[in-house]
Formats: C-alpha cells, sequence, structure tokens
C-alpha cells in the first residue's frame, strides 16, 4: 500500500512575465519504508514538488492535481489542517543545514518546540524526547548540545540535528531535499550511512530530492528522473543504472567523471534547460536530444509507458528496441 | 563577554576624550581666532574695559596656555570643580552655594549659573518627550512594518509606503505648526505650549502628547521601512520555512522565529536615535515651547553662551556613546553570533 | 626532464590570533598551509584535494599572491617572484590567472560580459583598443561563447556560461598557468561536462598548466594528471591520479576516496566503506603527532607522538603516514 501517492501534480508560479509550470503533470508513489529518489538538474522542478506536497510554497504558486498521504487527500485542505500534518505526519530536511536552524535559537528550544507543536507533553517530557532524538542520530553528549547555538557546531553536526529534529514525531513520510549537497565527502558519506541505518528502523516513506546520481546509487529503491518539470523515467534503482532507458539518463550517466574513465572526452549535454515559461513545443528535451527526430520535435512526449521490465517506466518516442539497444551500449561502454 | 564590554566602554571612553578635545579647540582657540570671541569677554559684561576682561581672564584661568586650560576642563569634568577653582570663582561661598554657579560643565556666564544645573533642570522635558514618541513610534511602526512585509504589495503595504513617504518629508516644523493649529488652536484638544512635570502625570501627557506624536510620526516613518525591509529578508531565510515545516502556526513564525531575527538591526538603530534625540530634539522642542536641553541649546547659541552651549555638545556626544555601549550590549545578548565571536 | 613553471617551497599561510582589550596583540597564528612544496609542470594538471579547511584556496591564493604568505618563496619559470612589487607582481600576474567557483559573484552585474573579459587587458594596458577587443572576441570565441553576446549582461547567461565568460577572463591574458579554484563544483552536473571538456580542450590548444582545487573527488580524477591530498594544512599524500586514486598509501586518502558515493547501486551495496568519525579539528589547536590520528582508523598509540613527514618512493610517491596501507 503506497503511503504517498501523487497524481497529476501541477505546480504553478504566478510571474511577472507569466505562468511557470514548474511541476508539470507528475505522478508517483512511495511505500512506507522505501526510498525514492528525484533526481534532476536544478530549475528541473524536484524541489517545486516536494515543497507542492508539504503545502509550503507562497501563494504565488497554484497546485492541482492530487497528493496523498496514506487514504488523506492533502490538495484542498486548509492552512491549519496542513500545518498540523507538517512536522507530524510529513516532515522535511533541507539542503543548507548552516542556514536551516535559526541561529538566535539554542538547539534545544528548536527541537523541544518541534515536540510541542504536535504533542501535549509537559516541557521535561518533550525535552527528554529531544535529547533522545540527538542521541539517535549520533550526536555525541546531546545534553550539552542542547544549550548549544548552530554556530557552535560543526556542518555534519547540523544536518544530524535537522534530521533528528525532523524523526521527534516519527513521520510517515520523510522528504529530503539535497540532505548532503553542502556537506564535505566525508561528511556526507557521515550522513549517508545514517539515514541508511535510519531508514529501517523509521518505516518512514523518503522521498529523496537530489542531482547526484551517486547518491541516488546509495541510498535509493526507486528512482524518478525529472526533466523541465515532468518525470522523464522511473525505474527500480539496479535497472535505472542497468537499462537505462530515456537520452537524458543516458547523458547524466555518461557525463559523471567516476563512471566514464576511459572514454577520451567526457560525454556532455549540450545546450541548457528549456525555460519553464515558454517550454518547446514537442519533447522538451527533443531540443539537446542527439536522437530527436521529427516527431519528437513535433509532439510532446508520449506518457510513461512501461518497459516490460517489473516497474520501469519511460516518457520517449523513441522505440524499445532502439532504447534497449543505446542503453546496452552505454552500459558496455563503461564495463569496458 | 565581560572582555568585549570592558573594551566597548575604554573604547567609549576614548571616544569622548577626542569629543573633549575637539570642543575644547572649537570653542575656545577656533572661536576666538574666528569671530575674534572670548569667553572672558563676555563674561565681563557690557562694554568692559581691558583691565575688567584681564581680571574676569585670570578669574576664569582664561591667561593660561591652552594646554593647561584643557587639563583643567578635563579634569573638572572628571572629578568636578577644585577647591582652588572655586575659591577663584566664588570666593566665600559655601560649596553648595558654588555648585549652583560652577559644574562639572563649567559656568554660563549668561545666566550666572553652573552649566551642569541648566542641563539637569531642562533634561527631563527632553527625556520625557524622547521616551513618549520612542513608546508611539515603536507601537505604530513594528506592526505596521510586520503586516506590509507578510502581504507585500498589498493595499495595506502601498498604503503603508504612501504614510512613509509622506512622514518622511514633510518637515517636522512644518507640521508640527499644522499640528498645532489644527488639534491645539482650532480644536482645543491640547495646549498651546509648555511642560508639566512628571509629578502631575494628567497634564505631563497632555502638555506632550502632541509634540510626542509628531515626533514619533516621523520616526515611524523610517521605522515602518526598515522593519518591512528586515522582516522580507528574514521571511525567505531557510530556517523560516523550517519553522513551517515543522507545523509552526504563521504567528509564531512570523514573532518568534522571524521578527526575533529581524529586530536586530531595528534595535541597533532604536538605541542610536534615542542617543540622538535625548541631546535635544530642537525642532520639535522650539515649535511647542517645550523647554528641554534642545531649546536651551538654541537659547545659550543666541546669547553666545559658549560653555552651556560646549557643555550640551558634550553631554549629547557622552549619550550618544553610552547609546552605542548599551546597543552592544543589548544585540551581544540577543544575538550569539555576536556573543560568541 | 625540464624546470618546473612553477614551484613553491614551503609555502607557510597563517592568519593571526589576537587577544588584548585595548591593544590587540598577536599571540599566534593558526597555520593555514603548513610547509607545503610544489610544482607545476608545463601542460600539466596539478590537483589539490581535501575538505574544507584543510588550507586548498589559502594555498591557491597564496600561490597567485593574492594572500601574504610567512614563509617559503615561489619560482615562476625560474624566477623568485616571492618578493615582488609593482610591475614585476603585475607581469606575473598577467601569466597566472585564477577561474573562481562562484561564475555569478565573480562577476560584476553592471558591466557588460565583453568589458568583464576585456578588463584584464585594460588593468595591464595590453594593445590599442582595437586590439583588445580582437583579443576579446577571441577568447569568447574560444570558451564557446557567442562573440556577438559582447554586450550583453551576466544575468542574461545561465551558471554553465558564465563559467565561460569567467574562463575567457582567464584566458584573455594569454597566461601560461591558470589556477582553477572549485571550477565546476557551482554547476549542474551535465554543465560540469561542458566546463570539464572546455579546461581540457584549451589546456591542449594552448599548452596552458593548471593547478585545480576541488573537493569533487571524480572531476578531479579526470582533470589532473598529479593529485597532492591535504589535511589540516599539510600535504598527506601526493603522486600521479594513478597512485593515489588506485593504491591510496595514506589512511585519510583512503578514507576520502571511498567515502565518495559511488553511481552504480551494485558496487555502492557491495563496497567496503571506512567512514571517518567526528569532524576535522580546529587548526586553532591542532592535534599532537600525526594530525589525522583522532580520526584515524589504524592509528596506533606512536601516532600521538610521532609526526610523520612527507617521504617518497623512488616513482614520486609520497605520503606522510607512519603505517602506510600497503597497496
Amino acid at each position: 500500500m503506497a503511503l504517498l501517492t501523487v497524481e497529476n501534480l501541477r505546480t504553478t508560479f504566478r510571474t511577472d512575465d507569466g505562468p511557470v509550470g514548474a511541476v508539470d503533470g507528475v505522478s508517483l508513489s512511495v511505500d512506507a519504508g522505501k526510498v525514492l529518489g528525484i533526481v534532476g538538474e536544478s530549475g528541473c522542478g524536484k524541489s517545486a514538488m516536494s515543497l507542492s506536497i508539504m503545502g509550503l510554497l507562497p501563494k504565488t504558486a497554484t497546485v492541482e492535481g492530487s497528493i496523498r498521504l496514506g487514504e488523506r487527500e492533502l490538495i484542498g485542505l486548509s492552512g491549519s489542517e496542513l500545518r498540523r500534518l507538517r512536522g507530524d505526519d510529513m516532515a522535511m530536511i533541507f539542503q543548507d543545514p548552516m542556514t536551516s536552524l535559526n541561529p538566535v535559537m539554542r538547539i534545544g528550544e528548536q527541537l523541544i518546540e518541534a515536540v510541542r507543536l504536535h504533542q501535549k507533553v509537559s516541557k521535561v517530557e518533550a525535552r527528554q524526547r529531544a535529547v533522545a532524538g540527538l542521541a539517535a542520530v549520533g550526536i555525541p553528549s546531546p545534553e550539552d548540545r542542547m544549550r548549544s547555538y548552530p554556530l557552535e557546531l560543526s556542518g555534519g553536526m547540523r544536518q544530524r540535528v535537522m534530521i533528528a529534529m525532523a524523526l521527534l514525531n516519527r513521520p510517515r513520510l520523510l522528504i529530503a531535499d539535497e540532505p548532503t549537497t553542502a556537506l564535505d565527502v566525508t561528511t556526507q558519506a557521515q550522513i549517508l550511512e545514517l539515514m541508511r541505518d535510519l531508514r529501517s528502523e523509521v518505516d518512514a516513506a523518503i522521498v529523496l530530492i537530489t542531482h547526484d546520481l551517486g547518491v541516488v546509487a546509495e541510498l535509493c529503491d526507486e528512482v524518478a528522473v525529472m526533466y523541465a518539470g515532468r518525470i522523464v523515467e522511473r525505474a527500480t534503482v539496479d535497472e535505472l543504472f542497468a537499462h537505462p532507458q530515456h537520452p537524458y539518463t543516458w547523458g547524466l550517466l555518461a557525463s559523471l567523471p567516476g563512471r566514464n574513465l576511459a572514454s577520451e572526452r567526457l560525454h556532455q549535454i549540450p545546450g541548457t534547460p528549456p525555460s519553464l515559461l515558454r517550454p518547446p513545443a514537442g519533447c522538451r528535451f527533443a531540443p539537446r536530444c542527439p536522437f530527436a527526430m521529427d516527431v519528437c520535435r513535433a509532439d510532446p512526449a508520449p506518457a510513461l509507458t512501461s518497459t516490460g521490465r517489473g516497474s520501469a517506466a519511460v516518457a520517449c518516442h523513441l522505440t524499445q528496441d532502439v532504447r534497449d539497444r543505446e542503453g546496452a551500449r552505454l552500459s558496455g561502454e563503461e564495463q569496458a | 563577554m565581560i572582555r568585549f564590554l570592558i573594551r566597548r566602554i575604554l573604547g567609549g571612553i576614548f571616544v569622548v576624550l577626542v569629543v573633549t578635545l575637539a570642543v575644547f579647540v572649537l570653542f575656545g582657540p577656533v572661536l576666538r581666532w574666528h569671530s575674534n570671541i572670548s569667553p572672558a569677554r563676555l563674561y565681563a559684561g557690557k562694554n568692559p574695559s581691558p583691565e575688567q576682561i584681564e581680571r574676569v581672564s585670570a578669574l576664569l584661568g582664561l591667561d593660561k596656555p591652552y594646554y593647561v586650560q584643557y587639563g583643567y576642563t578635563l579634569k573638572r569634568l572628571v572629578l568636578g570643580p577644585s577647591q582652588e577653582e572655586r575659591d577663584r570663582v566664588c570666593p566665600g561661598s559655601t560649596a553648595a552655594e558654588c555648585d549652583q554657579l560652577l559644574g562639572r560643565f563649567g559656568s554660563s556666564f549668561a545666566k550666572q549659573r553652573s552649566v551642569d544645573s541648566l542641563i539637569w533642570d531642562h533634561f527631563p522635558v527632553t527625556l520625557s518627550l524622547t521616551f513618549l514618541a520612542a513608546l508611539m513610534w515603536l507601537l505604530i511602526s513594528i506592526p505596521i512594518g510586520i503586516i506590509s512585509a507578510i502581504r507585500p504589495r498589498s493595499i495595506f503595504d502601498r498604503t503603508s509606503i504612501v504614510f512613509v513617504l509622506i512622514g518622511q518629508s514633510l518637515p517636522v516644523y512644518y507640521f508640527g505648526l499644522l499640528a498645532l493649529y489644527f488639534f491645539a488652536y482650532r480644536l482645543g484638544w491640547f495646549p498651546l505650549s509648555g511642560y508639566e512635570p512628571l509629578s502631575n502625570p494628567g497634564q505631563w501627557l497632555y502638555h506632550l502628547l502632541l509634540p510626542a506624536f509628531v515626533l514619533a510620526l516621523q520616526f515611524a516613518a523610517i521605522y515602518v521601512r526598515i522593519t518591512r525591509s528586515q522582516m522580507l529578508d528574514t521571511l525567505s531565510e531557510d530556517y523560516v520555512r523550517t519553522a513551517r515545516a515543522k507545523g509552526a502556526g504563521e504567528t509564531r513564525v512570523i514573532i518568534r522565529h522571524a521578527f526575533r531575527n529581524a529586530m536586530l538591526p531595528i534595535v541597533t538603530m532604536f538605541g542610536l536615535d534615542l542617543g540622538l534625540l535625548l541631546g535635544g530634539a530642537i525642532l520639535i522642542e522650539v515649535t511647542f515651547g517645550l523647554q528641554g536641553l534642545g531649546w536651551l541649546a538654541v537659547q545659550a547659541a543666541q546669547r553666545l553662551d559658549v560653555p552651556t552651549t560646549a557643555g550640551i555638545v558634550l553631554f549629547s556626544a557622552i549619550l550618544i556613546v553610552v547609546a552605542n555601549i548599551v546597543v552592544d550590549l543589548v544585540n551581544a545578548t540577543l544575538d550569539p553570533r555576536i556573543r560568541l565571536e | 626532464m625540464s624546470e618546473p613553471i612553477l614551484r613553491a617551497t614551503g609555502i607557510t599561510i597563517g592568519f593571526p590570533v589576537t587577544r588584548g582589550i585595548v591593544f590587540q596583540r598577536e599571540v599566534g597564528r593558526v597555520q593555514a598551509v603548513d610547509g607545503v612544496d610544489l610544482e607545476l609542470n608545463e601542460g600539466e594538471t596539478l590537483a589539490i584535494v581535501g575538505e574544507s579547511g584543510c588550507g586548498k584556496t589559502t594555498l591557491a591564493r597564496g600561490l597567485v599572491r593574492l594572500q601574504g604568505i610567512d614563509a617559503g618563496s615561489i619560482e615562476f619559470m625560474g624566477e623568485d617572484i616571492t618578493r615582488r612589487k609593482g610591475r614585476g607582481l603585475t607581469d606575473f600576474r598577467r601569466q597566472v590567472t585564477m577561474i573562481f567557483q562562484d561564475p555569478i559573484a565573480s562577476l560584476d552585474p553592471r558591466m557588460r560580459i565583453g568589458q568583464s573579459v576585456q578588463e584584464p587587458l585594460d588593468i595591464h594596458g595590453i594593445g590599442t583598443p582595437a586590439e583588445r577587443k580582437r583579443k576579446v572576441q577571441e577568447a569568447m570565441e574560444r570558451v564557446g561563447l557567442n562573440p556577438e553576446h559582447y554586450n550583453r549582461f551576466p544575468h542574461e547567461f545561465s551558471g554553465g556560461q558564465r563559467q565561460r565568460i569567467g574562463i575567457a577572463r582567464a584566458v584573455v591574458m594569454q597566461p601560461r598557468v591558470i589556477v582553477c579554484d572549485e571550477p565546476v563544483s557551482a554547476l549542474d552536473v551535465s554543465v560540469q561536462a561542458q566546463i570539464v571538456n572546455l579546461l581540457e580542450d584549451l589546456q591542449r590548444d594552448l599548452g596552458l598548466s593548471y593547478i585545480v582545487i576541488a573537493h569533487d573527488l571524480d572531476v578531479v580524477r579526470r582533470l589532473a594528471d598529479r593529485v597532492k591530498v591535504m589535511y589540516l594544512g599539510r600535504v598527506v599524500e601526493e603522486g600521479t591520479g594513478e597512485e593515489v586514486y588506485n593504491a591510496p598509501r595514506h589512511p585519510y586518502s583512503h578514507a576520502l576516496l571511498s567515502a565518495r558515493p559511488v553511481a552504480d547501486p551494485v558496487r555502492a551495496r557491495s563496497q567496503q566503506r571506512v567512514v571517518l568519525q567526528g569532524d576535522v579539528p580546529s587548526p586553532l589547536n591542532p592535534p599532537s603527532g600525526c594530525r589525522f590520528h583522532p580520526r584515524c582508523p589504524v592509528a596506533q598509540p606512536s601516532c600521538a607522538e610521532h609526526d610523520p613527514q612527507l617521504e617518497h618512493a623512488a616513482d614520486g610517491h609520497g605520503w606522510a603516514c607512519a603505517y602506510p596501507l600497503q597497496p
């Protein structure tokens, strides 16, 4: 049973230049205890989507479609109903731990607040839970850290505090938006290890937003690749890396310096992502796609269609044969 | 923290020293060289003979070299007038009698009184006016600034911007006169001028309400603007988003998370404005006939009462220095980033 | 073997630690860079890797004389430029330029990009106005910008294009050496590849030598001929990319390399990973003995006492560790 079900989500921002469709018809679902990775470059709509789920977008945005947490439809909920869910049933971790904690409040005050916003417990009880929460994410001497201000902690420690805060009320859905991007590589490894340990304990559905295919491979069960507001490919993590199906995914994989040591030149995707103010008429990736055909430039990409391998699905005009052949060639090249 | 405090205080003392030197040079040698005004001549009454001037010079110690005079001035400022000086200026009087004539800031020759007693007579007026105005402008501007920031470009926000523009561009004496004409003269709600001490709170408030309001409006305009822009900045901070993601309600997010951060620069500005105003709100005081420090300064300047003018300048400078130190202390208490550095 | 184009010996850069109530006395220095030697050969790419706070950026700034150095010397093409001033320093800066991490912050938003690229030529007074403009257009073309965009402003460009502008600024001087400080870390993956390729092309076509400062070890692997790994201001391992990546000898290099997330789910699951505990200690109060010993997974008791020096094998691969890993 899927814990989070998103159907045909459309998030549009009103701007002075006209409406910008940051998320344009996205559907996905995540089960409890599973990690879904959302991969894409900046501006692909992955953050707008996570903020839509949390109900954290500014008033200039309209959200349409359906977002269900368990049985409950979130779209159309009042502000206060959403507020009661936020930080309780669904929680979020952000990219930059340096700026995500309030600089003038002690760590303890911020954690206790998170507990008492949702649980009718005494300050003492909330404090005990906060200390336990800090201990659970591997913060040494948590009692002392309760009295610290954020600036007294390192980046890795702050991100642990953010994770502890998100997990305090045992959320059913956890959204992590680039949780390790701002961290050094050894700290990133610590946080990834922590998240791997926690995922089995907390039994929440986790949505991991990232641009880093390495982080996806480390932590996710399933992956959705987003490009220009749409999901272009969805698969289990093994399937995605073994049989990538969409030319954009191929481009991403081929341009990773760590995976392509042997190649003379690093593969590059030409050009830049399109403006969402005026997206291309056909498939949104067509202008950058080396395989683009006339139909790609004329007709919008088809809906996500099963590739015949498990749950994998792709939104592309290319035929299954071409996609299998090119995908295999890419994987084969890397083995060489 | 203690080290920080000591450093700020020592720094403050240094600034006051520099100010005393500047005041001494300006009101002593520079005034004499530029306008041929000497305190002795003024002190000696109308059309004094050269002998009289010389006598007064000796009496006031003005015949000594400048550096000795400056040493005296400093010593007097810190320790009070010396016995030797008392004997010179007011021979045969008791210490209490002499204090009426000669204080730390010297002696006013226009009024034949010590500058200290003049300042302490007039300071409560300025203090009352400033306090009341400050209370009013904070109460007006902070809520307006916050609401404008929450709903930028709304009708409320646009109206408040118009209010800000009017408040900032209307000269306070003009606006003060208008207010006097309508509310005091035509409607008779307020007195036309004057001040009543705080011992009679009703009368005190009755006399101060209108001038404080006029003063407050002008400052409120500036404070609306800074509150709005600070809140706009803070509301887009990541930690405000974190607070919302925790499920905090809007009021809580705005007051406990955003405003707590946004108020840091406002506190700084407020402290400095208070320090400045306590030195005398000249235009308001003159317009409303409030005999505060600003009014006293104008009087003294018109009568070429050099020691009084210099004393007020020095007194205001000390107030500003003290305000600066207090602001730093308050900021350090509010903001761990300052405290822990 | 020919003379290296840039050689630095014993570079030490400290920041003052002050104390005092009225007058700040210097009571010590934090050694951000502590006795680093470095040789850059013609046409070569030398990478300096390490976590934030390891001193790599300070070192880079020291090498181009943007940062004063406390001790050590810098030789450029055989000449000591450590204490050069005025004209001599200007000449050096013509030949050794820099590319920065944040292409947005390093461009003046009110300056047309042509002017931005031309600015170094103006400062150094190179050529006539017409020649300068031609050089700028050549440089823009070389980095893949349309020279017709000469009159546009930085905000009209995407992140990758802005980094190209930054690169054009660096190459317009026809330098011998470019110091690249995190050249791609602010960019998206697909754009990163474009910039990495561009840097490689420029090196090949113009015979440039690079010093690359980066925390992304995969990008470094791609670009670098030789690699230095820094920890708390010191070089703990150096060697060719091959040596350091495939057979690291210092436990820190090994941990750093094994911390990289691997874009391959099968390998990610099977990989034995060393996850370092704790944070990098404060350089104000570095650990005794080997600076890495409190976090080192293979530390011995003696590591707390003896400070290992960088020692080199016959092939030039060097490490500063008393108990190096076996390859």
